[in-house]
């Protein structure tokens, strides 16, 4: 009860959805198709120009239940007004490894938090706002014309592409040192862009959230995204990469790190260049982020920090087991 | 310059101008500006300060200036609409904002604009009660009558009965309503209210004179 009222309640089975990848034969001509398939809640929404008497062969990501035994509907396409429109090729759909081949210590830490993306008017909408005004300015002496074409610019307003909102995005490499294994966690508010053809694990936040997958094309070659406005969405993926020791960070190095011994005592250590020993504790450093520490097993090493990424993204790093 | 009656000079223009503009701030807002807004449903924060200024009682500029009003605040609320859209807000609770704003705002607008005489004495005591001090009671009585004399309920029925009050309460995402819910809400009814007692007023002052 405790941890769902912080928000940090553990990711248990069923929680998440499995994110698996379809291919798919789409007959032209359509702009947009519906496809469902996996949870009832989760649509799939492909916009891709086909043209008439055309054939496009396209990956496209499916989700569906991560619990054994539960039933994965076959893929199945309508048009937007709700017609079912023929699937060409009989679909097989590909799915990664099964949620409980994760370590427990993997599946059950909870999820960053993520910074809030709050829409703003563009230019154009600022634009067609201050025009509105002027106009309305101008009919200052037949008022019910100033309501007609402010009617005409609050519809003009209302149907004007919303520029979309940037995609601020929160990476976490969760690993247990124990087994070798490591979970890249990405979240982001309200869309986040998936690597086309990797498969993983999704999840949102609320959980009743309205989320969808989206295939859209950008300079010719199909994007992948996991979309739910108003709400955080997470993707989860398994990764490879090289323990941490206490003598080389690894090839990325930390701008911030904090390590906790096995009795539970916490040590700031500050920047961990890479190829260099574990910097010594430092007084000045304070204590790591409440999210990043909590819901850690007690009993064993660990060490948490912030990466040193040039890529742009916050990311961050904490691993269990660490000697 | 100063307006005269039936003047539509550009100083009739300051009642609206300067809603627009308190109206336009949580449309402008960026940055920690917006941050500091939140999730608040900016369609409700555009409709407070329009609700609040065109039935403001004062000079009357000549002939029905609401048209005007709303044809200025329509578009900063349908921008406000489609961002609280991509802050996740339900269709159908921006509907009932929109539809219970709008009424509201039609029926202060047209009640301020045919007063004349001693129906807008009236109808400025009663805008006053209605509008500015309703939701301010309600805060007082929320606050100081918290626990004693069904505190609460005093303050939430003169918070529903004010339109500023009302679209107070729909800052905050989840409260679903239908549009006939909407268009039947106390501060809706109240502010009709006040327009058809104008009307009753005036046809009265009509007849004695």
């Amino acid at each position: 009860m405790l941890f769902a009222v912080l928000g940090l309640a553990p990711i248990g089975a069923g929680a998440q959805e499995a994110l698996g990848s379809v291919s798919v034969e789409l007959g032209g001509p359509r702009s947009v198709s519906i496809l469902s398939a996996g949870g009832p809640r989760t649509r799939i929404e492909v916009e891709v120009e086909v043209g008439a008497a055309e054939l496009r062969r396209l990956e496209v990501p499916v989700a569906g239940p991560t619990r054994p035994g539960d039933v994965r509907p076959t893929p199945r396409f309508e048009d937007p007004e709700g017609n079912e429109a023929p699937l060409l090729d009989e679909a097989s759909v590909t799915w990664g490894e099964p949620w409980a081949s994760l370590p427990h210590g993997l599946r059950t830490r909870a999820l960053p938090p993520v910074g809030r993306v709050l829409p703003e008017a563009g230019p154009l909408s600022l634009a067609v706002l201050a025009a509105a005004v002027l106009l309305a300015v101008g009919l200052r002496r037949r008022p019910p014309v100033a309501l007609l074409f402010g009617t005409g610019a609050a519809a003009c307003l209302f149907v004007l592409p919303a520029p979309e909102a940037e995609a601020v995005a929160v990476r976490v490499l969760e690993g247990d040192a124990r087994d070798g294994r490591w979970l890249e966690v990405r979240g982001a508010q309200g869309r986040l862009e998936l690597p086309v053809g990797r498969l993983g694990w999704l999840r949102r936040s609320p959980p009743a959230a309205d989320a969808h997958l989206r295939v859209h094309e950008e300079g010719g070659s199909p994007r992948w995204s996991w979309v739910a406005p108003g709400a955080r969405v997470y993707a989860l993926t398994e990764t490879g990469r090289p323990v941490p020791t206490r003598v080389d960070p690894g090839a990325v190095g930390f701008r911030r790190a904090w390590t906790r011994s096995a009795a539970g005592a916490w040590s700031a250590h500050g920047p961990w260049p890479p190829g260099s020993a574990l910097p010594a504790p430092s007084e000045a450093g304070g204590p790591p982020p409440g999210w990043l520490a909590a819901g850690l097993p007690q009993g064993l090493g660990t060490l948490v920090g912030e990466l040193d990424d040039p890529a742009g993204d916050p990311a961050w790093l904490r691993l269990v087991g660490f000697e | 310059m100063r307006s005269t009656p039936g003047s539509t000079g550009v100083s009739a223009l300051g009642r609206p101008l300067l809603a627009w503009t308190l109206a336009a701030l949580p449309l402008l807002a960026g940055g920690r500006a917006a941050e500091s807004l939140g999730e608040a449903s900016r369609l409700a924060l555009v409709w407070i300060p329009w609700l609040a200024l065109i039935g403001w009682p004062g000079r009357r500029a000549g002939g029905r200036r609401w048209p005007l009003c709303l044809g200025l605040a329509l578009p900063q609320l349908a921008l406000a609409a489609r961002l609280d859209r991509e802050l996740g807000f339900e269709v159908s609770q921006l509907l009932a904002t929109f539809l219970a704003g709008l009424l509201a705002a039609a029926a202060l607008g047209e009640a301020r604009d045919c007063a004349r005489g001693r129906a807008a004495g009236w109808y400025g005591g009663l805008w006053f009660l209605l509008v500015p001090v309703a939701p301010a009671l309600a805060a007082a009585w929320g606050w100081a009558g918290d626990g004693v004399l069904a505190g609460e309920d005093v303050a939430s029925w003169l918070a529903r009965l004010s339109p500023l009050g009302s679209t107070w309460g729909d800052l905050r995402p989840g409260a679903q309503q239908g549009w006939v819910d909407a268009l039947l809400r106390p501060s809706v009814l109240a502010c009709v209210g006040l327009w058809i007692l104008v009307v009753v007023f005036e046809r009265a002052a009509g007849e004695e004179s």
